[in-house]
């Protein structure tokens, strides 16, 4: 310290940091007065520290963001922001009790890589999963009007999607869609349905062709307006 | 068969008293988790793999918000990546932030890479930049920011650090800070001016974007 004022001048700062005491305090007047770089420094530091919270706050939106997800459960939807639509659409694990069948909900080459990892730290008495549910779901939101679609890999090879809306008295449009072809030419179509229709299977030999990265896009119509809604499959 | 998929396990017990900094782990039963896991007991290991599948989603996370600049077998493969640094950086953690919050800064580092080497990659076209220039940038600026102010945290004294952590990264007050470690508000106060006073010589002023 360059002052004089000494530990009080440290005390001071601090103070003023943590808001125990303001710049318009006539005390800390007197202080300014006698030590002008004294405000100096404060505002330093004090674009130091929301310089810092910038950095923590970006950390904990974004940690929200993932965890939000994370903690999703069937039949629990949540809205989420649509620019979290990226985590959503990573398959998640179902839920206690689901079956288990064999199609992957994580990637291979994640677990691979972490076993490989692991197997250097704990060889051979570290657990991954080999397989994982088949039932999977996933929720979409757009202006803020959710529409959870689950899709689920039956034992017989059909493939039956279903979904759950916000929306009143909506009628629903279903489509299955290479995106490298586009929604022009679909696999498969479901006309608008009954209200409250929510469901579709896609019988075996159509469900054979469907290959990941396929979109399931259900449009919903209420009040006039329609809103689509799509789901990236596995 | 998932954890989960099992009766409740027990949480794992940590060896707190064998636990180094005393009070200034700010997550011990963390800490505790990863020694276990790195002492090989298997259930510690499965809690731990449970807890860490929360990296792909991290990175998704990322990688929306940077803007998409990974496709999305670009973002398995460093989801992939990070997975494989969490493990090999297992016995540098310290309890200073919950395991999830550590291994996300793995995440968002090694997005930051992987992106820079992707557009590289790719030499995206003028509209392609013009197109994600108002987000990837700015993004990348973000990671940036974040790794010198860890790194300016890191070398701090310990019992500062943490009163910096806990104040800004957990978003608890002076109070509640000295509360969890047992010192006077007045003493976490002193720390933290102290903290940011060396924190500033470390990292100088921000270099705005002109």
């Amino acid at each position: 310290m360059n002052d004089g004022i000494g530990p009080d001048r440290q005390q001071l700062l601090a103070d003023l940091l943590c808001g125990d005491r303001r710049l318009d305090d006539p005390a800390v007047g007197a202080y300014l007065a006698k030590d002008p770089s004294l405000r100096v420094e404060f505002e330093e530091l004090s674009a130091l520290e929301a310089r810092i919270e910038a950095v923590a706050s970006r950390e904990r939106e974004l940690l929200s963001a993932a965890l939000a997800v994370e903690d999703r459960r069937p039949n629990e939807p949540k809205l989420v922001p649509a620019e979290r639509a990226d985590a959503a659409s990573i398959p998640h694990r179902a839920g206690r009790g689901s079956k288990v069948s064999g199609s992957k909900v994580w990637g291979p080459k994640l677990w691979l890589g972490l076993a490989a990892a692991a197997a250097v730290v704990v060889a051979g008495s570290l657990w991954w999963p080999d397989a994982v549910p088949s039932h999977r779901d996933d929720q979409r939101v757009l202006s803020g009007q959710a529409v959870v679609l689950h899709e689920e890999v039956l034992r017989d090879g059909s493939r039956r999607f279903t979904w759950e809306s916000t929306l009143r008295g909506a009628t629903f449009e279903a489509m299955v869609y290479d995106p490298a072809v586009g929604q022009g030419k679909p696999l498969a179509e479901r006309e608008a349905g009954l209200e409250n229709q929510t469901e579709w299977t896609l019988e075996p030999g159509l469900a054979g062709q469907v290959r990941t990265g396929f979109r399931l896009r259900v449009v919903a119509f209420a009040g006039g307006r329609e809103k689509p809604f799509e789901l990236s499959l596995q | 068969m998932w954890p989960s998929d099992q009766s409740p396990e027990p949480t794992i017990v940590p060896h707190l008293e064998s636990l180094e900094g005393g009070g200034t782990v700010a997550h011990p039963a963390d800490l505790g988790l990863v020694r276990a896991v790195l002492a090989q007991e298997p259930r510690a290991v499965e809690q731990f793999t449970a807890r860490m599948k929360c990296l792909p989603r991290y990175v998704a996370v990322c990688n929306a918000r940077a803007g998409r600049p990974l496709r999305a077998e670009e973002a398995e493969d460093t989801a992939q990546d990070v997975a494989i640094l969490v493990w090999r950086k297992l016995s540098l953690y310290r309890g200073d932030a919950t395991l999830e919050t550590w291994a996300f800064r793995f995440c968002d580092l090694e997005l930051r890479n992987a992106a820079r080497k992707a557009l590289m990659r790719r030499a995206p076209s003028v509209e392609d930049l013009a197109e994600r220039g108002m987000v990837l940038p700015a993004a990348m600026a973000a990671v940036d920011e974040a790794e010198l102010v860890h790194a300016a945290l890191a070398r701090l004294p310990a019992d500062e650090a943490m009163v910096m952590r806990l104040k800004h990264f957990e978003g608890l007050t002076f109070d509640e800070i000295g509360t969890r470690q047992a010192i006077s508000p007045n003493t976490v106060k002193t720390r933290y001016y102290r903290a940011l006073a060396a924190m500033r010589a470390q990292l100088g002023p921000k270099n705005e974007e002109p």
